[in-house]
């Protein structure tokens, strides 16, 4: 009976080591930004639901000085913190050298040049550049007018490795189908201001551009209702028309009004008016950065920056508007996934390389 | 009793396995403390290559100052640890021990909160990448041992593997496979210490593999099951480990404790005199001002430390940007009003003209702060990071004013192809398609008879009326695109020229390959080259100018001479006038002292520079001699005319 009950007790302290506290502390974006707060929620509840004992809990950060107090009160509760934003990059390093028996993950946080990463915090980040690319070209290939827009949030680096990357596609498709598809770009200087996303949207439409990429976080849901709204408007649908007549009224007019949505699917949130969505996989890489805390032996520590090569970013499935897209559209974006995955096409991340970009020798084999 | 012996050898021998001899890091950390300190009068051979970085992390900030400004250029500019622990890397290879790299990393802490005035704190110790890098290593490392040892134990248990370090153990039957054994065979001799661990748990243990066994876990998911189960017997050791770690930086914290400044507490002393003076004994409350005045002369010439006393430093930095501005502000509107008498408007123009002279005229000329004259700057860590914030950084100014003309370049040669590959084809081809033209090869155009009558009006003018809009839109786009190409190359222009004329060879060498193959990324560019490569041909400084709060003695004679102008202009009396008019001369003579060393700011919160191969710009102290005589005018103007 003795020996039974030292076995229980040893039994649940085996059990109970596996557990896993994993605390998330959102950006100023918060839960519901149908973006990376999301996308980054999504990775610890699919490692609640894949691996054992994990549990999960989230910390709503209302404003940027939450971001230190957030991170401590997660580093004390938590064996695992999951910090979400580069705005949050500053507080994560400094707070993960205080807590080096906890681990840190970073999702879109890289580090400084030079700057040391502490061996408990690992940082995923993406190459946006090369996701913005694939949209920009189905973007172009798309517009029936000759303009399309870009509407983004505060001007950071992955925003702007999103902008290059997607003038990048445009400019690509206009060097190889000899077009002249042009981008209007706005900042909306904000990641929380929808009503300002959907100003600057309808402002693009005026002004020619008939799909706009919503590369602002919360404030691109603004951009996706002023597709909807603009769409419905101008294909005299009420706003709870089935999917197949809006299909059937572009077909109709031969024109419409699309949004692009960001980071994570957003296709669903206005089915038929959202082209696609370029997306990072920020769940799977939540995902394998729990896993991977289980042990301190596999833990990822330091900056993974994953691209199209590593399945880390890339476009939707398009689940509402693929029979919109001619086969020839799909069939060269295939293609081009397939060069970038070879190294074969270099994919500019900066105004220098977008500069000196030329797509003009890629032909396609069919 | 037996058990409790055996428990006390396993608890000696793994504190003897993770032990880290504190008392072994405090002496080194002390030596090192004392050295430091030492350091200005007294060569220590055995941290001579560490003092030389840390020369060079001032020698850096100084020249990147001159070559691009202060300012930082990205969101999250490296910091004074990131530099410090860049030390740390370049001379750990002397420091063997862990016992060593602590004292070491602890020591650059001590380092940083000289350089800052603050007082070190556990939040100072850890966010040292030095330090956390080290301890980090450290505990992974002995942590990773064991785990590796019960690991391969354990693998062995569950008939993996044949071999083991220990096998003293039941074996269990199972299909367990996992995929990277690389953490799990242990090459290493076997260990005493985990021997009697295990055995000491071996009941434990050997259900917990069974339980393993019998789960059928197997791959991956058992790795980690593995590494789960031996945290079990290894935690306590890690957990010692931490404790001692904690006992270091606490005794960091106590032996490297800076002697408290109190040098603030006069300030409360005065605020107190002037309070009481002012309510009860206002008809002598120029003599408590002139008083604090003489303590405050005293203090600043003798014994103020611009770095380390932040309270004063924090008081006269406030100060005399807000009484520079209003008195130059007075002293413009008494420059032009129209009651005011001519020779006093001279007066008054000239004191204005003088005290912004005094912000812009240097005080010293140093020569062996020149590049080349730090010889041992070249090749240094730090050299490299100035290579990388004028130019390699992609957030540095050269490598952006590059991008963006190179941006420029591209997005012109985009539009310019767009429009004769697509925009000209299309205007043709609505002429052929619409039959205004009936053939065209090369440049010889056939036209068609029927297109061109008046009834195509719409075809033969519309669609060139429209290809006009289009070439109008082109050619208006094309010359802002060029603006803005050579404005970049008229910043180019003054950036290399600001970096260059304080380079020696070695860095303009680098500097311009650097340059060159950002450059060349593009051969859109080529036309231009002749052009930019003229930039780099830029003459050297042969000196290097100093303004006077860019030393510590030149900010001690700047603020007395400001502090003395305050009074002068504030007290009526005669006496504190007097007073006031003899101190800016004794310290505009004061200016013309050669002191050596003297001590030149890097930047705030980076180590101090120092110049001895220097000369005194005297015109700097004509300048206050002049000025103090024309205060000394005005004042007998406005007495005259009393």
């Amino acid at each position: 009976m003795k020996k039974l009950l030292v076995f229980s007790l040893i039994s649940l302290m085996f059990v109970s080591s596996f557990a896993l506290k994993v605390v998330m502390v959102t950006d100023v974006g918060g839960l519901g930004d149908k973006s990376f707060n999301d996308g980054t929620w999504a990775g610890v509840q699919m490692a609640m639901e894949q691996l054992p004992n994990v549990e999960g809990e989230i910390i709503i950060s209302k404003e940027q000085t939450d971001y230190i107090p957030n991170l401590t009160n997660a580093a004390q509760r938590g064996d695992v913190v999951i910090g979400v934003g580069f705005m949050m990059a500053d507080a994560l390093f400094n707070i993960a050298a205080q807590y080096p028996d906890t681990f840190f993950i970073g999702i879109d946080i890289e580090p400084s040049p030079g700057q040391t990463i502490p061996n408990n915090l690992a940082l995923y980040t993406f190459k946006e550049h090369e996701a913005g690319f694939l949209g920009g070209y189905v973007a172009a290939a798309m517009t029936k007018t000759g303009k399309i827009g870009f509407v983004g949030g505060l001007e950071i680096p992955p925003v702007k490795r999103y902008e290059i990357g997607y003038r990048a596609g445009v400019e690509a498709y206009n060097q190889i189908h000899g077009t002249n598809v042009q981008v209007l770009i706005g900042y909306a200087a904000s990641f929380e201001d929808p009503a300002k996303g959907k100003q600057l949207t309808l402002s693009q439409y005026d002004n020619g551009a008939d799909i706009v990429f919503a590369c602002a976080g919360a404030t691109g849901n603004g951009v996706i209702d002023a597709a909807k709204e603009t769409g419905m408007s101008f294909y005299g649908l009420p706003a709870d028309a089935p999917l197949q007549q809006v299909i059937d009224k572009y077909y109709e007019k031969g024109e419409g009004y699309f949004a692009i949505g960001v980071d994570v699917d957003q296709d669903y949130m206005a089915p038929g008016y959202v082209l696609l969505s370029i997306t990072k996989k920020i769940d799977v890489a939540t995902f394998e950065g729990i896993n991977s805390a289980l042990s301190a032996r596999y833990f990822q520590a330091g900056h993974n920056n994953l691209g199209i090569v590593d399945d880390g970013v890339g476009i939707s499935p398009m689940k509402y508007t693929k029979g919109l897209i001619p086969n020839e559209v799909i069939a060269e974006l295939a293609y081009l996934q397939s060069l970038a995955k070879e190294g074969k096409i270099n994919i500019p991340q900066n105004e220098a390389e977008l500069g000196s970009f030329n797509a003009s020798n890629i032909v396609f084999p069919f | 009793m037996k058990k409790l012996a055996i428990l006390l050898i396993i608890v000696f021998f793994s504190l003897t396995a993770f032990t880290i001899d504190v008392e072994a890091v405090g002496d080194l950390f002390t030596t090192l403390i004392q050295t430091y300190n030492e350091e200005k009068s007294v060569s220590n051979e055995e941290f001579d290559s560490f003092f030389q970085e840390l020369s060079n992390l001032g020698l850096y900030r100084f020249y990147r100052t001159q070559m691009i400004g202060s300012a930082e250029y990205v969101d999250r500019p490296t910091n004074v640890q990131t530099y410090l622990s860049q030390i740390y890397d370049n001379v750990q290879s002397q420091f063997t021990t862990i016992e060593e790299k602590l004292a070491l990393a602890g020591f650059l802490v001590y380092v940083q909160s000289d350089l800052s005035g603050e007082q070190i704190t556990q939040e100072m110790i850890r966010s040292m990448p030095a330090y956390f890098a080290t301890v980090q290593d450290y505990t992974r490392s002995l942590e990773n041992d064991a785990l590796t040892y019960f690991g391969n134990v354990i693998i062995y248990s569950l008939g993996i593997v044949d071999t083991a370090p220990f096998t003293d153990i039941q074996r269990f039957e199972s299909k367990a496979e996992i995929l990277d054994k690389r953490f799990y065979i242990y090459e290493g001799e076997t260990n005493p210490e985990y021997n009697k661990i295990i055995l000491e748990n071996k009941e434990s243990l050997e259900h917990g593999i069974q339980q393993l066994a019998q789960s059928g876990t197997t791959g991956r998911p058992l790795q980690i099951a593995i590494d789960q189960l031996s945290y079990n017997y290894v935690n306590s050791l890690i957990n010692e480990t931490n404790e001692q770690i904690q006992q270091v930086t606490q005794m960091f914290i106590e032996e490297g404790r800076h002697g408290v400044n109190i040098s603030f507490i006069r300030i409360i002393i005065y605020a107190a005199l002037i309070i009481v003076t002012f309510l009860f004994l206002r008809k002598y409350f120029w003599v408590t001002v002139l008083s604090m005045f003489g303590v405050e002369f005293v203090y600043l010439l003798a014994f103020y430390n611009p770095i380390k006393d932040t309270v004063s430093s924090f008081i006269y930095g406030s100060y005399i940007v807000t009484f520079v501005f209003l008195f130059l502000a007075v002293l413009l509107f008494k420059s032009i009003g129209k009651k005011i008498k001519f020779t006093e408007k001279v007066i008054n123009f000239s004191i204005f003209f003088l005290v912004l002279l005094t912000l812009f005229v240097p005080s010293y000329y140093s020569y062996d702060l020149l590049m080349e004259k730090n010889t041992q700057f070249d090749n240094s860590t730090f050299e490299t990071q100035l290579l990388n914030d004028v130019v390699a950084y992609p957030h540095a100014p050269l490598h952006k004013t590059i991008s963006s003309l190179n941006s420029h370049l591209g997005s012109e040669y985009s539009k310019v192809n767009t429009f004769y590959r697509s925009t000209f084809a299309s205007f043709l081809d609505d002429l052929l398609n619409s039959q205004v033209l009936s053939n065209l090869q090369g440049s010889s155009v056939q036209t068609n008879r029927d297109g061109l009558k008046i009834d195509k009006v719409e075809n033969y003018r519309g669609i060139p009326f429209d290809f006009s809009k289009e070439v109008t839109d082109f050619v208006n786009s094309s010359e802002i695109t060029e603006r803005n190409i050579y404005n970049e190359v008229d910043t180019l222009k003054v950036q290399v020229h600001d970096v260059l004329k304080f380079s020696d060879a070695e860095f303009e060498s680098k500097f311009m390959d650097t340059s060159n193959q950002l450059l060349r990324s593009t051969d859109l560019i080529d036309p231009l080259l002749p052009t930019l490569y003229s930039f780099f041909d830029v003459e050297k400084v042969d000196k290097i100018n100093l303004k006077a709060y860019n030393t510590v003695f030149g900010t001690k004679i700047f603020l007395l001479f400001f502090l003395s102008l305050t009074i002068l202009v504030i007290f009526e009396e005669k006496f504190v006038k007097y007073i006031s008019l003899i101190s800016m001369y004794f310290l505009s003579i004061l200016s013309f002292i050669k002191v050596t060393p003297l001590e030149v700011f890097s930047q705030t919160g980076y180590p101090i520079i120092h110049t001895v191969d220097y000369t005194i710009n005297y015109i700097f102290g004509i300048i206050l001699l002049i000025l103090t005589s024309l205060l000394f005018l005005r004042y007998l103007h406005y007495q005259r005319n009393k």
